[in-house]
């Protein structure tokens, strides 16, 4: 292909907005499992990311995220399962043939190399370019990330930030259907991670890959992710999109590991149409939907809701749908636009948002009124050994 | 008032271990810029007519050549085996490292002598003796251990990351390692080449089995030449040899002052 040929390809590419309906590629886990020694790093994975889909494998550390990223690199092989791309299985295919694009954590640029051939290294492994169109694509993929004039320099010139784009550059500059980033953000200061979260989803959309993302803030799962993919201890725990894994974890570790959860323990006393009653430590019976996992009568559960969904008052009188029970006031923070309020239900804290003019009247040891929407909160099973209420 | 007094003392013990240490060589410099037929220390004035004398005697040009192809080829030798073994040590040996870790210094710690004897005897049957690639083939086995410890070290402290990034990217394994790794870990070699060929130029008894009497290279022509007539000539070639020896250290000191940045920039 010539290089007007190819420019003027280019063109066409960056005027049409819509990427490519093929731009992405389906992944598939199936009973993936990997161990390192007596160590099991990924345990009995399945997972299906949708081709051009912006996936998030969130966990704490040492939940098997980054082993899973590897064994769809290549890195490693599966002690047991299968990995198809596009249905095709990859188990055979070396990691330099599987048309990957990857930012690491520690951005892994080639100290001994400029920001140019770093970014162009791709290219030159893969594709035969003549040398204008390798520096028209070099130049195309650093204006992708925002990042240009910069080409003579080396990685040790450049700061964390700058570091970052070279590394999404040069991952991306081949045009792969596939792109992992193992904590891409980890090392930046907030600000700039919120920066380059935004400029990274619009990427995304600009040029339609599947893109893994990792990560164990869950914040930028949230806000950049089409489908999150909540890890633990090697396992797959919930599979949703940002709302549904916010709003209705499976189970007491998502729901806290995904923001400020409460969680009260209670025991099911009835199950009434599509509710259960549970009573709460402070004897009251309160209405929870039933959704997900099912409870017998008698068993012990916990009451999750967020803190932004709990209204405070003074008086008895709370209009609408709302479950209600009373509360000793412990705690009142003052964070700018809101009040964070701990309220006691029985020996049990209830966080939540008051904002400035709710807050009124509120002190310490004050007796309130809490309520929220019934349908806001779940039941979920209470982990074994907890305190009973 | 205690500290910089202790310190004062440890500085002075320093310096003194130091002198006891560098004096004899210092002695044969001077002597080596000597202007009379005899050693005399210090020399009654100075010249450089016994370089002059080396520098224009074949024997020692010879010696100084044939010391410098054997021990390049050590050197070549020793890279060339010492890098593909340091790799398969570190990635690939997972149980017994140690063990395979003391085999590779045996080499360093057989005694010199049971060495050449054995190398004698093997060499007859090949043809090997009285060459300059037989002699370097016995120093290679000195030479190998120095390459994979450094090599060893050297890629310890290499982030495997670089090399799985060029691999994604496209690379093969071969080009990723000859394209990242080797470049990266350069420093590393160049050190195990030095020390190897450092240990091939002072290497005296398996030279002398294996040249004979035939071919000298500079250690056993020193030595020869200590036993037969002793002049400044000797400390000329002796000063000549602590030279290129200064020289190779510099070589590594530069090598590491490389290696810094580069483990900067992959830290941060
Ligand atoms: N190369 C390895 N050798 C031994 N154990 C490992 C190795 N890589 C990962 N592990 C272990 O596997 C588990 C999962 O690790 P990892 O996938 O890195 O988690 P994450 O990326 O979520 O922090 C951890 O317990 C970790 O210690
Ligand atoms: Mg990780």
């Amino acid at each position: 292909m010539s290089v007007a040929a190819l420019s003027a390809a280019d063109d066409a590419a960056r005027t049409s907005d819509a990427p490519r309906p093929d731009a992405g590629v389906e992944v598939r886990l199936e009973r993936l499992s990997k161990s390192f020694g007596s160590v099991t790093a990924v345990d009995n994975v399945n997972l299906t990311i949708p081709a051009g889909a912006f996936v998030t494998l969130l966990g704490p550390s040492g939940s098997g995220k980054t082993t899973t990223l590897n064994l769809i690199a290549g890195f490693l092989a599966p002690d047991a399962g299968n990995i198809a791309f596009d249905g095709r299985p990859v188990a055979s295919v070396p990691p330099h043939r599987r048309n990957i694009g990857m930012v690491f954590q520690s951005y892994a640029l080639f100290p001994h190399m400029t920001v140019f051939d770093n970014v162009a290294y791709p290219l030159r492994m893969r594709n035969r370019l003549a040398r204008e169109a390798l520096t028209i694509r070099v130049g195309e993929s650093l204006e992708l990330v925002g990042l240009t004039k910069l080409e003579a320099r080396y990685p040790r010139q450049l700061s964390g930030g700058q570091q970052q784009r070279v590394a999404m550059a040069r991952a991306l500059v081949s045009r792969p259907r596939l792109l992992l980033m193992d904590e891409p953000l980890g090392a930046l200061d907030k600000k700039l991670r919120e920066r380059l979260q935004g400029e990274i989803k619009d990427i995304h959309r600009r040029i339609g890959s599947t893109f893994v993302y990792v990560t164990h803030d869950q914040t930028e799962a949230l806000t950049m992710s089409d489908l999150v993919v909540v890890m633990r201890d090697s396992r797959i725990v919930q599979v949703g999109s940002p709302r549904s894994v916010y709003e209705a974890p499976v189970d007491a570790f998502v729901a806290d590991f995904l923001g400020g959860a409460n969680l009260l323990p209670g025991e099911v006393m009835a199950n009434e149409r599509d509710a259960y009653a549970v009573r709460i430590a402070n004897g009251r019976m309160i209405s929870v939907p039933q959704t997900g996992a099912s409870h017998a009568p008698g068993s012990k559960v916990l009451v999750f809701i967020r803190p932004e969904d709990v209204k405070i008052s003074h008086s008895e009188e709370m209009v609408g749908n709302v479950v209600t029970t009373a509360a000793v006031v412990r705690e009142v923070l003052f964070l700018g636009e809101s009040f964070k309020v701990t309220a006691m239900v029985g020996p049990h804290p209830v966080v939540l948002r008051a904002p400035r003019v709710q807050a009124e009247g509120i002190e310490i040891g004050g007796h309130v009124m809490l309520a929220w929407p019934p349908e806001r909160s779940r039941a979920l099973a209470a982990p074994t050994g907890s305190v009973s209420p | 008032m205690r500290a910089p007094r202790a310190s004062l003392a440890v500085n002075g013990l320093a310096g003194a271990v130091l002198v006891f240490l560098l004096f004899p060589v210092l002695v044969v410099v001077l002597i080596s810029f000597s202007s009379v037929d005899f050693l005399s220390f210090p020399p009654p004035s100075l010249s450089l007519r016994w370089y002059r004398t080396i520098f224009s005697n074949f024997e020692w040009i010879n010696a100084f050549l044939l010391t410098l192809q054997v021990g390049a080829l050590t050197a070549l030798l020793s890279t060339l085996l010492g890098v593909p073994a340091a790799f398969a040590l570190s990635r690939h040996v997972k149980r017994g490292q140690n063990v395979v870790n003391a085999l590779v210094l045996a080499a360093l710690v057989t005694p010199p002598i049971i060495k050449a004897i054995s190398i004698y005897l093997y060499y007859v049957p090949f043809g090997l003796l009285n060459t300059v690639p037989g002699l370097a083939f016995a120093h290679t086995v000195s030479g190998i251990p120095f390459v994979v410890i450094n090599v060893v070290a050297g890629l310890r402290g290499y982030d495997r990351d670089l090399e799985r990034a060029a691999s994604i990217h496209g690379a093969s394994p071969l080009r990723a390692v000859l394209g990242i790794t080797l470049p990266l870990i350069a420093p590393s070699i160049i050190v195990g080449a030095v020390f190897a060929f450092m240990q091939s130029a002072q290497e005296l008894l398996i030279a002398m089995f294996v040249l004979g009497t035939l071919e000298k290279p500079l250690a056993v022509k020193l030595w020869e030449g200590v036993r037969v007539a002793i002049d400044p000539s000797l400390a000329a070639a002796t000063t000549s040899v602590t030279v290129l020896a200064i020289l190779g250290l510099v070589t590594v000191m530069l090598a590491g002052r490389r290696a810094r940045p580069t483990r900067v920039a992959v830290q941060g």
